[in-house]
């Protein structure tokens, strides 16, 4: 995995410097009357991690399609490397490695033989790197094996190993711990941040907010096919962030006024006997110096962020679980 | 395109399912003449059908009688493997993952048609050998004519050929139908009805008359008969079947031709602008 082919480019990439290596202008696909994805502009770039977050049937499923080829765009265009994507998908059958939905490979080829036959398609790779990527993913062991008789685990780690099989500049990774482990899903958040070091794009779409949190440095949530919020992870989760204040329960009132007097203050509440004030959190000594000269004492004033999980929830809180749009588009198409 | 091809073929020679079908019809070919060869023990050597039998089971008569046992079976087998090969990677999901590793859909497609066409030459060669293997041994044991006859190797190989493209048409039918529905049971269904049918709907359609005179011509088996019966040619019998009023044979591959480009052409465009969802399709 370390070939060392890739410049660590993390740093780059948080800081927007690292340059884009897919991007998405306009990208709109139609099923019909239903619309899956409207008008998307996404920009993935070499070394980092780039969450995709949506709903069920948000249109994330179709965005990757789109990407891949499996889905034609009723409008918009995908680049990759600054091109046009269409007219490079030569070059993008071994530069794009993915895993999309459920991993599928062949029932009756064993794991190693599914990675040969992939591989072939694309070109070919060395026979050391299915190896290498067998150890990577913990299947040596039963690379033999037809892959009719692996856990839903091991074909998750057979569908990662086959998104790296070419080492591929951009890395597209859909639910990519959906079956494994706890100790297998650790692997994979340890394995992901490592694939944006190399340099590797990856584009990483999921559930799980708390492991996009700890992996991706950039995030964009989409709703109805829309994109309604993106950034960095910082950025979104400091989007709510509030200071909480400790108080005799007595003062709470008296402090509240005070506080709400200053400028920077937005909203103010009490939350379980503590206040809380949505203000930056470098204000907590203004704050605690307004409160001082008004005969008040906070014990502690403690800085808080809200989860990925609630900014996400919050954004899209009025979808409805009926509102499964990927599965009326598998019925549709 | 070759990556693709060699893939394709890197899969199916893992599969059981080639293998059987091959073994198939090589029990089958080899049953049917061991049948014939036990007919022909049973009866009165002075009888014309025992006569006729002895005729059909020499070797120079495999490129008839044989090669027409191998077309009955090996069209099954064609048809099976051709859905096979389509519908499965829709069936399994697998369509989703090795299309972002095929160059273009094309590419994608045209391997798998070439691998089916790979797999009607290796139909029609193996029950060509298995033929001959039977018929040997036939000849062999009844003392039959040996030798392939007057430009024998030239009109055996002629007729594989023959057969090889009589089979095309259901090969390319059997890849537009899965294609188009992606469904390995549509593409056998449609492939087999077709094979089977069509010489009863001849017949129904015979009795009504002149009307649909023209009808059988532009239909499928009628041509194939003129190829298999174009088999024979040079031998005294005729295990094909008479020639009737079959169509010449140039007209024969000109229609058989045709169908086969248009299937060809349908599976290529219902493939290239379908949308591959969830689940494959």
């Amino acid at each position: 995995m370390t070939d060392g082919r890739h410049p660590p480019m993390a740093q780059q990439a948080q800081g927007g410097t690292a340059p884009i290596l897919l991007r998405t202008i306009g990208l709109t696909k139609r099923f019909g009357a239903i619309v899956a994805v409207d008008g998307l502009d996404l920009e993935v770039r070499s070394g980092e991690v780039f969450g995709f977050l949506g709903p069920n049937g948000s249109g994330k499923s179709t965005t990757v399609g789109m990407i891949l080829g499996l889905i034609r765009p009723t409008a918009g265009r995908i680049e990759f490397r600054g091109r046009d994507l269409a007219a490079q998908r030569t070059a993008a059958t071994r530069a794009i490695g993915a895993i999309i939905e459920t991993p599928a490979f062949y029932p009756f080829l064993s794991g190693r033989d599914n990675l040969r036959a992939l591989s072939i398609a694309a070109g070919g790779v060395p026979e050391r790197r299915i190896d290498e990527l067998l150890e990577l993913v913990g299947l040596r062991e039963r690379a033999g094996s037809q892959y009719k008789t692996y856990s839903l685990g091991m074909k998750q780690r057979l569908g990662i190993a086959s998104t790296l099989l070419t080492d591929p500049e951009l890395v597209i990774l859909d639910e990519p711990t959906n079956g494994l482990d706890p100790a297998g899903q650790r692997e994979i958040r340890e394995l992901i941040p490592m694939l944006a070091r190399q340099g590797h794009g990856v584009l990483l779409a999921s559930h799980l907010l708390n492991e996009v949190q700890q992996v991706c440095h950039r995030v964009a949530i989409i709703r109805r096919g829309r994109l309604i919020q993106t950034g960095t992870v910082a950025e979104l989760v400091q989007r709510d962030a509030y200071l909480e204040l400790f108080l005799p329960a007595g003062d709470l009132e008296r402090a509240a006024a005070v506080v709400q007097m200053l400028p920077f203050v937005g909203q103010v509440t009490v939350v379980d006997g503590r206040l809380r004030i949505v203000a930056p959190r470098e204000q907590g000594a203004t704050i605690n110096r307004a409160l001082a000269e008004a005969g008040l004492y906070a014990s502690a004033i403690v800085p808080r962020e809200s989860s990925l999980e609630d900014v996400f929830l919050e954004l899209t809180e009025d979808d409805q679980p009926g509102e499964r749009r990927d599965a009326d588009v598998a019925t549709a198409a | 395109m070759l990556p693709l091809l060699h893939s394709e073929l890197f899969r199916l020679a893992r599969r059981w399912m080639p293998r059987v079908l091959l073994a198939i019809l090589f029990a089958i070919v080899g049953v049917l003449y061991l049948l014939f060869w036990t007919v022909m023990q049973t009866g009165s050597e002075t009888s014309s059908d025992i006569q006729d039998l002895r005729e059909n089971l020499r070797l120079a008569a495999v490129r008839d009688t044989g090669l027409s046992l191998v077309f009955q079976v090996g069209a099954v087998d064609v048809i099976i493997l051709t859905s096979s090969l389509i519908g499965a990677e829709f069936g399994w999901g697998t369509i989703r993952t090795l299309l972002p590793r095929a160059r273009s859909r094309e590419a994608l497609l045209a391997a798998k048609t070439v691998t089916a066409l790979l797999f009607v030459v290796v139909t029609v060669v193996t029950g060509t050998v298995v033929a001959f293997g039977a018929s040997a041994f036939v000849t062999a044991v009844e003392d039959l004519p040996r030798g392939l006859g007057p430009d024998g190797v030239v009109r055996t190989l002629a007729a594989i050929g023959r057969t090889i493209y009589a089979m095309v048409p259901y090969a390319a039918l059997a890849l537009m139908i899965t294609t188009w529905t992606r469904s390995v049971a549509a593409g056998i269904g449609v492939g087999l009805s077709v094979l089977f049918l069509e010489g009863l709907i001849l017949s129904i359609l015979g009795a009504a008359g002149d009307v649909f005179d023209r009808v059988p011509g532009a239909l499928i088996s009628r041509n194939v008969q003129t190829l298999l019966n174009a088999n024979g040619a040079g031998l005294d019998q005729r295990f094909s079947g008479g020639d009737g009023d079959l169509p010449p044979q140039w007209r024969a591959a000109l229609v058989l031709g045709l169908y086969s480009a248009v299937f060809v052409a349908i599976a290529f465009q219902r493939f290239r602008s379908r949308d591959i969802t969830a689940g494959g399709g």
